[in-house]
């Protein structure tokens, strides 16, 4: 095979499960490794600045191969990509947005992963609000935990490490921290099923050890329940007030106060397809996300391009490794027939998680007209729903050309979703608006200043 | 001794590879901004660089994720008013 060039962008599992295979190819190739996190492991190997890397066989520092050219380029954005005459040129930019630049290839894999589904509260604005995630990277990455009375809510899997990470990291740090998590779904959901399960063993031991780890940590757990509302006095979250809601997420009671000084919310996690978009990848809906349609080798619809991880359907690190390990497997056309078996179960588990955990629309109708849902350009749900049921949104869309939602900084990465839900809900057709291809559409991928745009 | 940046003229310590962000929420402080039209505070939301709303103005550039920049000795950092802009 004649020498070539191959773009990975995303340093997560995906991508450096991607990158271990060119590796030990012993082909001659140069990789090109994008990612903008100032360090590679992507979402899931967040780890502490000078402690080993997570995942041994992965870290690309233990790779023996010289055949391969590995370019690193970190804190580094990718913001548009062109396909010119059959080869792709990537333009990037730093994390602050002042210098950009380009890279050449042949090959992309892409592997950008997820963001964090968060719904939307009242007073979820406030500081001292946050994702699952951003605690998660506070406590682990940073040893930071900016609370003693925590409160995890949402649904999901997610919630459990985190739970664990804060009671391990605050018993470090020798702080007495109170954890809650609330889950919106009743636990008897996973007996629904059991078959995904019974494939993946090691999952189920995954989750009977954190149940015992929150027995024995003392962390409470109640389900069935979602946040409404985030209580605040003086600039200081004082508590929250769950209510008790149906597997719908609807509910008709006026719940109950719990303590709170901090609030970490989840609801799972949402492909992230900025460049998928970019790049026009051919586009699906997959228990309900719009992901990046792959062939049985990750070969997206365009030529040259692969996709591995997140982006193909949420399914977490694992089937990232393994869709990661494909792809480059193809690239260098040797056999994947075992990490094919493996993604096979691997898939069949993630359909279960999706089933178990699915979000419905009742989160919508209990939701204060005056909540803001887009963060960034500060616009409430009332004026999402207005914008559909008096101008006519029909879309996430066309909502944002009436309101401005998901026209911010952010490009709708937090509140699309929520707002296209939304319009649904108010219109009730959503058979006709719900198009992957049409939904997803940013125009660029990241910040750039004009004056790195100039360099 | 420690190392340390500004934060709206008072002195965090950090420890090497702290995000802007972590040290200051280390030293309990916890809003970064205030926003544009109805002027509330935020902090960080995503904590991973893609929601924008820890945005501080470093050494006179505003818009800055707190949460993805490292914390560098003798940077000024400032709590951002709205877009940042100086009026
Ligand atoms: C905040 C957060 C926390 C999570 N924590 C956990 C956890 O603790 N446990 C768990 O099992 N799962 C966790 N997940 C789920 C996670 O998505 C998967 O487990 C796993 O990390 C997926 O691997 P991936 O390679 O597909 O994507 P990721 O690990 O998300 O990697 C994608 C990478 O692409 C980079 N990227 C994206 N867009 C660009 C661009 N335009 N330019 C350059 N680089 C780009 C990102 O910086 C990122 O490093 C988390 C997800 C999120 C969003
Ligand atoms: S907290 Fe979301 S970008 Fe910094």
């Amino acid at each position: 095979m004649p020498a070539t060039s191959v773009a990975i962008i995303g340093a997560g599992p995906a991508g450096l499960s991607a990158l271990r295979q060119l590796a030990d190819s012993k082909r001659a190739i140069r990789v090109e490794v994008i990612d903008s996190n100032p360090r590679y492991g992507g979402q899931y190997w967040r780890h502490r600045e000078g402690d080993p890397f997570p995942e041994s066989d992965l870290d690309p520092t233990s790779h023996s191969s010289t055949d391969i050219r590995i370019n690193w380029h970190l804190s580094t954005s990718v913001w548009q990509i062109e396909n010119v005459a059959g080869s792709f040129r990537i333009h990037t930019a730093s994390s602050s947005g002042e210098k950009s630049s380009t890279v050449e290839v042949e090959k992309i894999i892409i592997a950008t992963g997820a963001t964090e589904r968060t719904l939307p509260f009242k007073n979820w604005t406030a500081p001292g609000v946050m994702s699952a995630g951003a605690l998660q990277s506070l406590a682990k990455e940073y040893q930071v935990i900016p609370g003693k009375e925590i409160v995890i809510a949402g649904s999901g899997v997610f919630a459990l490490p985190v739970a664990k990470t804060i009671k391990e990291v605050s018993s470090k740090l020798g702080a007495d921290v109170n954890v809650t998590v609330i889950e919106a779904q009743s636990i008897f959901r996973w007996w629904r099923n059991s078959f995904a399960f019974l494939l993946n063993p090691s999952k189920i031991l995954e989750a009977v050890g954190y149940l015992f780890f929150m027995k024995r940590h003392g962390v409470k757990r109640l389900s069935k329940r979602i946040v409404r509302e985030v209580k605040v006095e003086t600039g200081e979250i004082v508590g929250v007030m769950a209510v008790k809601v149906k597997s719908d997420l609807s509910s008709d009671t006026t719940g109950e106060m719990l303590a709170a000084d901090l609030v970490a919310t989840s609801f799972g996690f949402v492909p992230d397809m900025t460049l998928a978009s970019i790049l026009g990848l051919e586009r699906k809906n997959h228990n309900d996300d719009a992901v990046v349609v792959v062939d049985s080798n990750q070969r997206t619809s365009l030529k040259g391009v692969w996709a591995a991880g997140e982006i193909t359907g949420i399914g977490g690190h694992e089937l990232a490794i393994s869709e990661g390990a494909i792809a480059a497997l193809d690239i260098v056309q040797k056999s994947s027939k075992s990490w094919k078996w493996r993604r096979f179960r691997q898939q069949l588990f993630a359909r279960g998680l999706a089933k178990i955990y699915p979000i419905f629309g009742g989160w919508i109708e209990s939701l204060d007209d005056s909540t803001i849902l887009c963060r960034c350009e500060e616009v409430s749900v009332g004026e999402i729903k207005q914008s559909a049921r008096e101008l006519g949104a029909d879309s996430a869309r066309t909502a944002k050309l009436f309101t401005r939602a998901g026209m911010g900084l952010c490009q709708g990465r937090i509140c699309q979703r929520n707002v296209k839900e939304i319009i649904d809900f108010v219109r009730k057709d959503s058979k006709n608006v719900s198009d992957a291809n049409r939904e997803t559409v940013r125009p660029i991928g990241g910040v750039v200043t004009l004056g790195g745009l100039s360099d | 001794m420690a190392k340390t940046f500004s934060f709206d003229g008072e002195a965090i310590s950090f420890e090497s590879g702290d995000t802007i962000a972590a040290a200051i929420l280390r030293s309990g402080r916890k809003s970064l901004r205030r926003t544009r039209f109805h002027g509330e505070e935020r902090s960080i939301f995503c904590g991973i660089g893609q929601c924008f709303d820890c945005i501080v103005i470093i050494d006179g550039r505003s818009n800055q994720r707190a949460c993805l920049l490292r914390a560098e000795e003798g940077i000024q950092v400032e709590h951002q008013e709205g877009s940042g802009q100086v009026q």
